[in-house]
């Protein structure tokens, strides 16, 4: 790979990285009318990028797409286990589940939902968050999404 | 309907206790980075394995265990624990309890156990607090189960419902003499008394002369045994036809027949009888005995036997014991209850290797294991009857035949079944002190069998054990019939034997 | 800018600098396992006990020629991350002179991320891969001589 090819290489990486999630949050609080598609869409690359995962990334349940990204995340970095054991200090939660509760917890904050941790942690899959992120918001402006 | 053994189930109560520390902090033992410190996170991970915990409990729960009620708490770092919280968990009532706790929570798991006397189980994943909890409780003379995996508190549930089973038994118990022993049986319990203090089981007592009068309808001015009583309960017209149509069923289904129809519907009538009584005293389990009712001449006057009566109830779980050996009645409820499968009992001997082969022996032939090559550590049971159910009481029933257990009249229907066919088959058996200190655990693998084409109760069973030396002088601790099931269950009743504070036995 | 043009040195500083401004150890993977997409593969039937380099954790092999004055390398290796970080050994010395590679002491391991990524054996390992090919060029040298 050339200099230049490897320049751009580098700019792509960066860009792809922790920013990109907060991207994807500050489009979908933009449009506090959005259509559920909308919200769907963008929130599913805000998961996949949370994730490091592919943005073509077809699967829907969120513990599948933890597992997955268990596994990537291991391959880079044996010691990423520990780092997950610090979220969890008085529970005994498999990774997968802290992973899954991380990203609830971000989705919450980043998007400005109210609490509501009975209803949120019954979302299995991205297309149950989006609708769950539509509901929540509609509390918010009283419209329909 | 007879309530057996397999019918009861353990009650088992699953407890979730989630933590949510009220404010954000780090500290001894509450250590965390970022957003895991929220009460917020916290509520939300709370959400999360909940329904985890109580998916993981109905997964592995075993057949007999009932689920009750789930519980739901929410512990916080100010140590308040609801009074509400107790009456909630004990609002039904339980006979064990598995509960997702965690660090922090340990005392409530503690107190429960102290209000309630009953076992505590704990979620495997909880690492630490499984030892610790356990050691706390039993040190407080308290029932608790550290087990490791999920197989472990399914197996150790299996257990603890057999335990419960024999509280709850009832066994009925046919007597001519003593009520403790038979005229042949002289190794069952010493006291019926301290079989209840031990084990919690109960007995009812019939007349033998009552019983037999019963296998017969009422005469108009009552039974010979008890005049003017209207009300005994005698067999029925009704009952009389059901026997009639099983003694059909039997016979049509059978291999092979050599009894007479009207003896096979005569054991039919003693078995349905027997059944009617057993659901008239709630009991589930039968026992009567041999020469007792031998000698009163009344078999050999009503052309009947119990043998069949035996091998019909074991077949559905109900332990039937011939002899007046109520210790076997108990070790085969043990047995059937733990396996879900048919037990069987007979004349337990060892086959005695000297001077180069067998030492003959009664009721054996030593052509029946031509094939087996090396004669060392063999034990058979046999002047037994047996049943179709060995492979698994409901499921389907093996082939069978029918003989008579009186040589020169040919009364007494018997079942025979041919154990050659499961040569290699694993077999465990046990059976429990009679003085109800010790549970005697052996294992052992099919080599043969014989005796299906002769009369009388004489089928037999030849199985290899580890260390005949070891099995005998064991045995002699626990009596002549040990009851055995196809399969390997050791572990499960040496489990049993520490539940119920026996001295395992195991050969 | 053609590398060519640029010492070793100065071309792999152009690693060190890349690798550095990614700064996250994820993202300096990905970029690692990327460039490596242009390393070409020895077959398995190249693949011999007398081009494997010892003591390296995973398969390496090494191919080395010395051809119109220039050594020609190039590396393989099974396990993905090790290619990626052969992929810049590759690059920093296929097609330089014997001289060039002799006077040559690699940083782009010590002076990035790499080097608390991987094990001692790996670091080992990869050094022997440098130390092969720059012995290789000794004996070029000596054999002009």
């Amino acid at each position: 790979m050339e200099i230049g090819e490897r320049r751009k290489l580098v700019a792509r990486l960066l860009a792809a990285s922790k920013k990109e999630p907060l991207a994807e949050a500050e489009v979908i609080n933009s449009e506090p009318d959005a259509s559920f598609i909308f919200v769907e869409e963008h929130l599913r690359q805000y998961v996949l990028a949370k994730y490091m995962l592919p943005p073509d990334c077809k699967k829907d349940n969120i513990l599948a797409l933890a597992r997955l990204s268990l596994e990537i995340t291991l391959q880079l970095d044996e010691n990423a286990l520990r780092e997950l054991d610090q979220a969890t200090p008085c529970n005994h939660a498999k990774s997968e589940t802290t992973k899954k509760v991380l990203l609830l917890y971000a989705v919450q904050r980043d998007l400005h939902l109210p609490e509501n941790p009975a209803q949120l942690s019954k979302v299995k899959t991205v297309t149950e968050l989006a609708q769950y992120v539509c509901e929540a918001r509609r509390g918010f402006t009283g419209k329909n999404s | 309907m007879i309530k057996r053994g397999l019918d009861i189930k353990l009650n088992v109560k699953p407890i979730f206790l989630g933590i949510v520390h009220k404010f954000y902090y780090e500290g001894p033992c509450r250590f965390a980075k970022g957003e895991a410190l929220t009460p917020e996170y916290e509520r939300l991970m709370q959400e999360e394995l909940r329904p985890q915990f109580f998916k993981d409990v109905e997964d592995h729960m075993p057949d007999c265990v009932n689920l009750l009620k789930p519980v739901s708490a929410e512990c916080h770092d100010d140590w308040v624990v609801p009074e509400e919280l107790f009456d909630e968990i004990t609002a039904e009532e339980a006979d064990a309890y598995i509960i997702s706790g965690g660090i922090a929570r340990s005392a409530v798991l503690i107190e429960l156990g102290e209000r309630t006397g009953k076992p505590v189980f704990q979620d495997p994943s909880i690492f630490a607090d499984l030892t610790a909890v356990t050691a706390a409780l039993r040190a407080r003379g308290l029932e608790a189960y550290g087990c490791r995996t999920w197989d472990e508190i399914a197996t150790q549930m299996r257990v603890l419902r057999v335990r419960k089973v024999l509280r709850k038994a009832k066994i009925l118990l046919a007597v001519r003499f003593d009520s403790n022993a038979s005229k042949s049986g002289n190794d069952t319990f010493v006291s019926l008394n301290h079989v209840t203090e031990a084990f919690g089981t109960h007995f009812r007592f019939l007349n033998l002369h009552e019983l037999i009068d019963y296998l017969e309808p009422m005469p108009e001015e009552g039974n010979y045994t008890t005049p003017g009583r209207t009300d005994t309960p005698n067999i029925t017209a009704e009952e009389i036809e059901k026997a009639e149509a099983l003694a059909d069923e039997l016979l049509a289904g059978a291999d092979d027949v050599h009894v007479e129809r009207e003896f096979v519907v005569k054991s039919c009538k003693a078995y349905v009888e027997i059944c009617k009584l057993l659901e008239l005293h709630d009991c589930c389990g039968f026992t009567a005995p041999c020469p007792d009712f031998c000698s009163t001449r009344r078999a050999n006057e009503s052309q009947v036997t119990f043998c069949l009566t035996h091998s019909l109830l074991n077949e559905q779980g109900i332990p039937s014991a011939c002899e007046y050996d109520i210790d076997a009645v108990l070790s085969m409820l043990i047995l059937e209850t733990i396996s879900g499968r048919e037990a069987y009992m007979g004349n337990t001997l060892p086959l005695v290797f000297e001077g180069g082969s067998l030492r003959p022996q009664k009721r054996f032939n030593i052509k029946d294991i031509a094939d087996v090559k090396d004669l060392h550590n063999l034990m058979t049971t046999s002047h037994s009857v047996a049943g179709r159910n060995f492979r698994g009481i409901g499921g389907k029933k093996a082939s069978y035949g029918l003989r008579h257990f009186a040589y020169d009249q040919g009364f007494g229907a018997i079942m025979r079944y041919d154990f050659t066919q499961d040569k290699g088959q694993k077999i465990t058996l046990c059976r429990l002190s009679p003085d109800c200190t010790k549970i005697f655990v052996g294992s052992g693998e099919i080599v043969g069998g014989g005796d299906y084409d002769v009369d009388n109760c004489n089928c037999y069973v030849v199985y290899r054990v580890k260390d005949q030396d070891d099995f005998y002088e064991k045995q002699c601790y626990v009596g002549n019939h040990v009851p055995l099931i196809y399969g390997d269950y050791t572990k499960e009743l040496k489990l049993l034997g520490k539940a119920l504070g026996l001295e395992v036995l195991e050969a | 800018m053609d590398e060519k043009e640029l010492s070793i040195a100065e071309y792999e500083q152009t690693f060190i600098d890349d690798l550095n401004e990614l700064e996250d150890w994820f993202l300096q993977y990905e970029y690692l396992l990327q460039i490596s997409a242009d390393l070409p593969r020895i077959p398995s039937e190249r693949r011999k006990e007398e081009n494997r380099v010892q003591g390296c954790q995973s398969g390496v092999w090494l191919e080395m020629a010395y051809t119109d004055g220039r050594i020609r390398v190039t590396a393989d290796s099974e396990a993905l991350i090790i290619r990626g970080i052969l992929s810049i050994a590759v690059d920093l010395l296929d097609g330089r002179t014997p001289e060039e590679i002799v006077s040559y002491s690699p940083r782009y391991i010590s002076e990035t991320n790499i080097k608390k990524q991987i094990s001692t054996d790996r670091f080992n390992g990869l050094s022997s891969v440098v130390d092969t090919v720059k012995q290789f060029a000794a004996g070029a040298i000596r054999r002009e001589d």
